[in-house]
């Protein structure tokens, strides 16, 4: 599961799971940061989870041809 | 960083910037002070490390000596930084004082970052992880691209 992990200077660590479900990256994080924390590497996290992909809304175009004003 | 991501999570590694310095060690940090200051503060001179004696005990200071023209720096072993003139303080001093106690304090907080990503970083492969790729965000994030 291909994964991006961020980490600032500030000692943010932000996971970015780019592939599977929410569930399934939800369970990939928790794994991860539970693995580091076995390293020494305490990350206090939340909880949360967001997601950040959402459903292509439809694209449409509208199209509107008007009569030019013809001029003689 | 564009971000389309299925699932998204933000976590904090307990900042203590005393604990990141220790790991990087004195002499590594010292190293670091003398380059910032012969690339920022040019004007003022050489910078030298110097040994420091405690004003009232007589007795030497341990921590980080640096004195660089009428500029005396000293970083504590826990790594407060103290700025002075060495000798009466002329035109400008106090402005130059200034601009260095900001450096020093910018470059120690900047070293900690570092230290910090680089412990993370290293944790990440040390926890079965494979990184594939390693690049730096204009902002000096560290991004690692890791199969989870």
């Amino acid at each position: 599961m291909k994964a991006r992990v961020v980490i600032t200077a500030g000692g943010q660590v932000s996971v970015f799971v780019d592939e599977g479900t929410l569930e399934t990256g939800r369970e990939a994080i928790e794994r991860f940061f539970a693995r580091l924390a076995a390293q020494d590497v305490a990350v206090t996290w939340d909880g949360k989870i967001e997601q950040h992909r959402h459903e292509r809304e439809a694209v449409t175009a509208h199209v509107h041809a008007h009569e030019g004003a013809r001029t003689q | 960083m564009p971000c389309d991501a299925i699932a998204v999570a933000k976590g904090q590694v307990p900042l203590d910037l005393a604990h990141e310095l220790d790991g990087l060690g004195s002499e590594a940090v010292a190293q670091a002070l003398l380059a910032l200051l012969r690339q920022r503060f040019a004007h003022l001179g050489q910078p030298e490390l110097t040994p420091l004696w405690g004003a009232h005990s007589g007795a030497r200071a341990s921590g980080i000596g640096v004195r660089i023209g009428n500029v005396l720096i000293h970083v504590s072993p826990n790594w407060r930084v103290t700025v002075n003139t060495r000798r009466r303080a002329g035109a400008g001093d106090d402005q130059t004082v200034s601009l260095v106690r900001d450096a020093v304090t910018g470059l120690l907080t900047g070293l900690a970052g570092l230290a910090i990503q680089q412990r993370v970083a290293q944790a990440v492969p040390q926890a079965g992880y494979r990184v594939t790729d390693q690049t730096r965000a204009p902002n000096g994030a560290l991004v690692l691209s890791v199969e989870l």
